[in-house]
């Protein structure tokens, strides 16, 4: 089965979930996700995430000044954000929970 | 901090929004704002490879940047083609209203449903202005009443109407089961003749002032 495409459908979930636990920023959100096990999430596909959910009102924005290096702009996940993990993390349970009946064979049961 | 090949970034930053040039000015700025940071990120990492080998070809790039942000790719909107469409669909909507407003002024559901409902009294009209049409009565030298007369003969004129309404229904009925084509010939007949009846009328107009 082609992950890049299951990926699509919950990316933002996913990426949630990372800012969840800390903020940060884009590079290091990507580094985190591919620690998790979704070794092959494209950069620009996180990004492009952010973006979005950022014009969605799911996240905010601040940059960290740095003397030695460059001044890294912060993600970090608001309170619609948390609304929005929460109701799809409760969609996923059950999206999971209906495939896995179906792959085990137990179909049918009510 | 490594120092970082400034013109590789600039490069890779120009090719992927060259790519995005099709969206708003805005939309653009938004969607390349992270990209150099990002890049300078890959770089500083100090793994072999250009950004290119590293992130792939500017274009695929930004294609995907563009798709996870919500954007359309560019031809999916193009400008002039929707807005022709939205004013066609606009009027269709609007012809749609007054036919539905019309008809129920009439006490129809629809205003076509009451002129289908009308048509045959427009074949007996259409005969009778054919009549007059045949005796040369929409010329305005000769004032003429209701009835045409046909060499000044009055009973001729009634058997003529007679006669032209018969032919106009008989027709009515043949061209309204045939196709397009023949319904639009009849129909640009039927307008033709109702133009020739309003000079009929008035030329009725004045024969009655007269007589």
């Amino acid at each position: 089965m082609d992950s890049t495409q299951l990926l699509k459908g919950v990316l933002d979930v996913a990426v949630l979930a990372v800012l969840r636990d800390e903020d940060g920023y884009g590079y290091d959100i990507v580094r985190r996700l591919r620690a998790a096990g979704l070794d092959e999430v494209g950069d620009a596909s996180v990004y492009g995430t952010l973006r979005r959910l950022f014009q969605g009102g799911a996240l905010t924005t601040y940059v960290v000044p740095s003397d030695e290096g460059p001044h890294r702009k912060y993600y970090a996940i608001n309170k619609t954000g948390s609304a929005q993990l929460d109701a799809s993390t409760k969609d996923w349970g059950e999206f999971a929970g209906a495939m896995d009946k179906l792959l085990s064979g137990k179909v049918g049961a009510a | 901090m490594t120092t970082i090949t400034s013109a590789e970034i600039d490069a890779y930053v120009a090719a992927v929004a060259a790519a995005l040039t099709h969206l708003p000015g805005a939309v653009q700025a938004d969607l390349l704002e992270d990209l150099p940071d990002h890049l300078a990120e890959i770089l500083g990492e100090g793994d072999d490879g250009t950004l290119r080998e590293r992130l792939g070809d500017p274009a695929t790039y930004a294609a995907e940047l563009r798709s996870a942000a919500g954007y359309p790719a560019p031809g999916a909107d193009g400008e002039s083609a929707p807005r022709l469409a939205s004013v066609l669909a606009q009027l269709r909507s609007r012809l749609d209203r007054t036919d539905l407003f019309m008809g129920r002024l009439l006490g129809y559901r629809r205003a076509r449903e009451a002129a289908r409902a009308l048509q045959p009294g427009w074949w007996v009209l259409r005969g009778w202005l054919v009549a007059h049409i045949l005796t040369g009565h929409f010329v305005s030298t000769h004032p003429t009443g209701y009835f045409p007369k046909v060499a000044g003969d009055g009973r001729l004129g009634a058997l003529l109407v007679a006669a032209c309404i018969g032919a106009s229904v008989r027709f009515g009925r043949a061209t309204s089961r045939g196709t397009v084509q023949t319904r639009t010939l009849a129909t640009l007949a039927s307008i033709t003749i109702a133009i020739f009846g309003l000079y009929i009328l008035n030329n009725i107009a004045r024969w009655t002032y007269y007589y």
